[in-house]
């Protein structure tokens, strides 16, 4: 009988491991621990309802409240976890509402972590220097993204030094006027709304003079830069997390957009990450707003109304995954936000569902117009 | 004076007035025509026999109450105020000055049993004309009630099923013009005609008065729309408007109404607060935004269950007590809900669970256990989507405690509401599905925003 501690990382994120052939180790490890999505799937089959377990896109997903409501740890010897053990946190208004990521196999998500960027973006010797910008997360010591960027400047110290992440404007101004001194490319990989405000600021210390020519006003931090603050050619920008602490809400268009005048990259060059706190594994846009998930994360879109049923492709829906590298958690989950997904698996985000009707008194134009 | 500012000369409590007897005279026992159209409704399959009778007599009783005779009076004050700024000539005359103020089209959601007759008395007594468009779940109770409407009133109502064909009963592109017209083709009572070829209730004869009202017509100008929805179908809404009645409309105001559940507040474990609780969550299947779909209480549901259980079965007949299936949306919840062994109960085709941390969905009525930090919580995540908090009896004390045999609150509800949420509306569990005709749908007086239209569209 297999056990969660027989795990080992390549069984459920190799790359080239077949993914279905996984999905059902998983669901048998999920069974024989008494994981909760298998009490679940139980309890759905009860009510009546069928699936099909080798169609891994057939498999019913546990709301993603379920990280709010209780501990979804596998292994049962490891349910009174303590205060230092790895636990990621959704950044929410309340504590009460605040989803609770528990952390079963540190390497493993080390691992998912790694793997993915490289896979993305080759390994740390090939690969330009990763520089994070995460203003305002040094408050939440249980972020993902600050683990996932800690994790990925650790991996490449031995090629580029430490570069550590940057928390304020000052030091990833620093760091990107020596970047351009060198014109040494970079992976700038930084929250949207921080970059974005980086940007304003910048543009706002710099004004125009001379026939259009820009002169800085900013004492302390001089730049010889027009336009707000161009990256070396070859450059990359990752960007990353919602839009709500900023000012105002923006598409993702306008965003990349805004990014790639104010960076002087080309619109390929401006990427998007996506991840949250119930997830161990990333997925990737590279110069279009579809996210590519790795290899052992798949996307799903399940009817709002049904979310038993898989939506086609342009279809918008409820986002859900099944992310292998979740094996000690919850694997199979659906979200609350909406989104479409293409031909080729990958999805664009749409927002968040701000939920149905209800029972409430919408004039019902589709039906009664 | 005030006359000039009426339906022909009406004041708002001569209107409400009319309204009033025509309505009795409607839910008399021996009213033929009222139990044809509830036969009908009922036929179409949206509703049940019973929830109509219990929303009709809601109604009823609500123009009966002095809140609907005081409402009517502060139009009428609000009427003369607006008078006294009155800097245009008198010369026009009453029904000139009353086709000035206009029409105002309403959109009946039609989820619940004549659902828009609030929004109905407040145009009439604001002074404007109505143009309605019924629901296809509901076209034949508010026309059978039309009928009975004297024909000064009666004459400024148009209902349809189709918006285009309201679009004949106002001034193209929002100016006043005379409708070269006799009684019969006046767009009165006649109008009801328009729902259904051959479903058409009789049509009245013009009486003396109403001739004499209006031997010669007008169409109004169309000042401003009212209707149910939701910020990401407004527009879509609009634009369906904008192409039966024209492009114009885009720019009139429009009182959009976008809270779709209420909430309430179970401080009580009494039979009387669970009999309550049942009526809020199960009456009119749950539909409308009165209907409560999240429950904060000290007691769990587990303690609740059997009581509830009780009192639905009292309460509802048996053809609403029937359990159909649940939605694939329900079943998928309530698997959640017991593979994490929260307490659920499934009635008819609502489902109850407690957790502690739900997500308000279709079809699930979600319970928390808790006090006012949990009520707090529930209404800052939700605060747009919520139309009305409710709190049983011993909640609206100031005291801070809820009854001897309750859990003390740290403050009162009524004090909570006040002080973090002033948009939102505090009422009784108990009047959850018999609101007062001058409740304020999202917050909003209608009679009182349709009066400051009425004073903008002059100033």
């Amino acid at each position: 009988m297999s056990s969660v501690s027989d795990v080992h990382a390549d069984r459920f994120i190799a790359i080239e491991a077949p993914f279905e052939e996984a999905v059902r180790h998983v669901l048998r490890l999920h069974r024989e621990g008494g994981g909760l999505h298998a009490i679940f799937l139980q309890q759905l089959r009860e009510l009546g309802v069928d699936w099909r377990e080798e169609n891994w896109q057939s498999i019913p997903l546990v709301p993603i409240q379920a990280f709010r409501e209780q501990i979804l740890l596998l292994d049962s010897s490891k349910a009174g976890k303590t205060a230092s053990d790895l636990e990621f946190r959704s950044s929410g208004t309340t504590g009460r509402a605040t989803a609770r990521h528990f952390i079963g196999d540190d390497a493993l998500l080390r691992e998912s972590i790694l793997r993915g960027f490289r896979h993305v973006y080759g390994p740390p010797d090939r690969r330009p220097v990763v520089l994070g910008f995460l203003p305002g997360y040094v408050e939440n010591p249980h972020s993902s993204l600050v683990h996932m960027l800690t994790t990925l400047v650790e991996e490449q110290a031995p090629f580029h030094g430490v570069i550590p992440i940057c928390h304020t404007h000052e030091h990833l101004s620093k760091h990107l006027e020596a970047f351009h001194e060198a014109q040494r490319p970079i992976i700038l990989f930084g929250a949207a709304f921080g970059l974005l405000d980086f940007l304003d600021v910048m543009e706002r210390v710099h004004v125009p003079t001379d026939g259009g020519r820009q002169t800085s006003i900013s004492v302390q931090n001089p730049s010889p830069h027009q336009g707000a603050f161009p990256l070396p050619s070859g450059s990359i920008v990752i960007e990353t997390g919602g839009m709500k602490t900023y000012r105002r809400e923006i598409g993702k268009q306008e965003l990349r957009e805004r990014l790639s005048g104010g960076f002087q990259l080309p619109m390929e060059s401006i990427h998007s990450e996506f991840g949250m706190a119930e997830m161990s594994s990333q997925a990737y846009a590279r110069g279009s707003e579809f996210l590519e998930p790795v290899p052992w994360l798949r996307f799903h879109i399940r009817h709002i109304e049904n979310p038993l049923l898989e939506c086609e492709p342009g279809q918008t829906g409820l986002l859900g995954f099944t992310d292998l590298a979740n094996v000690h958690s919850c694997p199979f989950v659906l979200t609350e936000d909406l989104a479409e997904k293409d031909e080729q698996g990958r999805v664009r985000i749409l927002g968040r569902w701000k939920g149905a009707d209800l029972r409430g008194c919408n004039f019902l134009v589709e039906r009664d117009a | 004076m005030s006359q000039l500012r009426t339906i022909g000369g009406l004041e708002a409590t001569e209107i409400l007035s009319r309204i009033r007897t025509a309505y009795d005279e409607w839910m008399a026992p021996d009213c033929s025509t009222r139990e044809q159209a509830i036969h009908r409704t009922v036929q179409l399959g949206h509703v049940l026999e019973s929830d109509i009778r219990f929303q009709l007599k809601a109604i009823q009783d609500s123009l009966h109450k002095p809140s609907a005779q005081e409402w009517a009076r502060r139009a009428e004050l609000a009427a003369h105020r607006g008078h006294d700024f009155e800097t245009s000539s008198d010369a026009a005359g009453p029904l000139r000055r009353s086709l000035a103020d206009g029409a105002v089209l309403c959109l009946n959601a039609g989820n619940l049993p004549m659902v828009g007759f609030q929004d109905l008395v407040a145009v009439l007594l604001s002074g404007h004309s109505y143009l309605g468009k019924v629901s296809r779940q509901d076209p034949f109770l508010l026309p059978s009630f039309l009928e009975l409407l004297s024909p000064r009133l009666a004459e400024r109502i148009h209902v349809s099923l189709e918006l285009k064909d309201l679009a004949s009963h106002v001034a193209p592109g929002g100016g006043v013009e005379r409708e070269p017209g006799s009684p019969s083709s006046s767009g009165s009572p006649s109008s009801f005609g328009s729902l259904t070829a051959g479903d058409a209730p009789p049509r009245p004869t013009p009486t003396p008065e109403s001739q004499a009202q209006s031997p010669e017509r007008e169409k109004p100008s169309l000042k401003a729309i009212l209707f149910a929805g939701s910020e990401e179908t407004a527009s879509e809404i609009q634009d369906i408007i904008a192409e039966a009645i024209g492009a114009y409309v885009r720019s009139l105001p429009i009182l959009l109404r976008t809270a779709s559940y209420s909430v309430a507040y179970l401080a009580s474990n009494t039979s009387e607060a669970v009999d309550h609780l049942v009526e809020s969550i199960f009456r009119h299947k749950g539909a409308g935004c009165r209907s409560v779909t999240a429950i904060i209480s000290p007691y769990s549901l587990a303690d609740l269950g059997s009581s509830i259980q009780h009192s639905y079965a009292r309460l509802f007949t048996p053809a609403q007590a029937a359990a159909p299936n649940l939605t694939p949306l329900q079943t998928w919840m309530f698997a959640y809900h017991l593979a994490s062994n929260h307490p659920t109960l499934q009635l008819g085709d609502v489902l109850l669970a407690q957790s502690p941390s739900p997500r308000v969905l279709p079809g699930l009525v979600i319970w928390i256990q808790g006090g006012m930090v949990e009520l707090e919580d529930l209404l800052s995540a939700n605060e747009k989507r919520i139309q009305c908090v409710y709190g049983t009896g011993d909640a609206f004390t100031s005291s801070g405690e809820v009854g001897e045999s309750e859990p003390p609150l740290s403050r009162s509800l009524a004090e909570m509401i006040d002080s973090r949420f002033p948009s939102l509306q505090l009422e009784q569990l108990a009047d959850a599905q018999t609101p007062g005709l001058n409740w304020k749908p999202d917050g909003t007086d209608p009679l009182e925003w349709l009066m400051g239209l009425r004073h903008r569209n002059r100033h």
